[in-house]
């Protein structure tokens, strides 16, 4: 008797070869069967169509949210260290920032250049002194596009400012800023969905985070094609 | 960030359309799908070094997203959620001849209308193509149980879409 479990799986192809074979010597001579066979394979024709795998979006919002370790809390530990950071005056370098978020430009970068050769020096997830508080890349991206980013924090005391640069000729420029705050603990507050940082990375369309390797190799060439 | 991290996170981004479509096979609607799957991420990301490498990852996914799913169930016992209504679900190439919609509407009002568990081993068997132990692994399930679940959802869906008289009615959209 061809039940519903068997009819399964001889659809899914679950059954040795011995069984694959009853069933089929049954569907050859039951025509009764055979229609119950075929109503089920429409069916899952029907949900298959009526189910379609969705197509990857250019700019899905969930895709950012992934690539941008904001979304992840475990990333603060790292970071401990810098809450031993005496909370001095703050540094002019996070004023300047943060007067800049409305409108981040070149002018960002006048700190000294020191912003600029960081994110060519430094990789991702390594800290370095920056005006009494500290600078980390967290992640480095290639738009599909080919656009290379990188996005850094500064930390001073218990405020911070995340921002994200870009390639362009010859040196970074800071697509945008957005200033931020450190929770006690030292893990800081993730940034939503809405958040600058994840706006401005969706807004790469298709990017991919980059390797170890793959960015060593771009340290190495200063970031020159 | 290490590697690791890296590629776990790379391929979290690849598999997206196919966790996109569990949820709403498991929730039937759009905004509540993207609740769970954005929740299940957000489980996933935290407990990345929990996942063994050698899994498959799409299957700890669907994992994720069935608990959360459940959780999300148990805590809003009230009204069943279950409801097709305006999820927007265009095919890849965004087509949808007049003659097909009905039918599929059809389609999606039948697997509605099916027991969640039954709803949950369909999407995995016959739309991700996973195999009875895959399946059984990824819900925690015994494969009799799949099999049996599965029997029951597909009798249930070939019965609705052969007999035109048992469809529900079709409303209006908009």
């Amino acid at each position: 008797m061809l039940n519903d479990e068997l009819i399964c799986a001889y659809l899914d192809g679950e059954l040795d070869a011995e069984k694959q074979a009853m069933v089929e010597h049954w569907l050859a001579s039951d025509a009764g069967a055979a229609a119950r066979v075929e109503r089920v394979r429409n069916a899952d024709g029907l949900l298959r169509q009526a189910y379609p795998q969705f197509a990857r979006e250019a700019s899905d919002p969930l895709a950012a949210m992934i690539i941008s370790p904001a979304a992840n809390a475990n990333h603060a530990a790292p970071r401990q260290w810098s809450m031993r950071v005496a909370a001095m005056a703050a540094a002019c370098v996070l004023g300047v920032l943060i007067g800049h978020y409305a409108e981040p430009s070149n002018t960002l970068l006048s700190s000294g250049g020191e912003i600029s050769r960081l994110l060519d020096d430094l990789p991702s997830g390594r800290a370095a002194a920056f005006h009494g508080g500290q600078f980390e890349v967290v992640l480095s991206l290639q738009s599909d596009a080919g656009e290379l980013c990188r996005q850094y924090r500064i930390e001073h005391g218990n405020e911070a400012v995340d921002a994200l640069a870009c390639r362009s000729s010859d040196d970074w420029r800071v697509v945008v800023a957005a200033a931020d705050s450190v929770t006690v603990e030292g893990a800081y507050i993730p940034a939503g969905a809405d958040s600058p940082i994840d706006a401005a990375i969706a807004r790469l369309g298709a990017a991919t985070a980059l390797d170890e390797d793959q960015e060593r190799a771009l340290i190495a060439r200063s970031w020159r094609d | 960030m290490t590697k690791d991290n890296l590629a776990f996170r790379q391929e979290l981004v690849s598999l997206l359309p196919r966790l996109r479509r569990f949820a709403i096979a498991l929730a039937g609607r759009a905004d509540v799908a993207e609740d769970v799957l954005q929740s299940a991420i957000e489980r996933a990301l935290r407990n990345w070094t929990s996942f063994e490498r050698g899994r498959r990852l799409d299957s700890w996914m669907f994992k994720i997203m069935q608990n959360y799913w459940l959780d999300m169930r148990r805590s809003a016992a009230a009204a069943p959620m279950v409801s097709d209504e305006g999820v927007d679900i265009a095919g890849e190439d965004g087509r949808e001849t007049a003659e097909t919609r009905d039918q599929l509407r059809a389609t999606r009002a039948a697997f509605s209308a099916l027991p969640e568990e039954q709803r949950a081993v369909l999407t995995l068997v016959v739309l991700e193509g996973l195999s009875y132990a895959q399946a059984a692994e990824t819900i925690g399930v015994p494969i009799g149980t799949i099999m049996s679940r599965l029997a029951r959802a597909r009798a249930a869906m070939a019965a609705r879409l052969h007999h035109g008289a048992v469809i529900a009615p079709i409303k209006k959209q908009n």
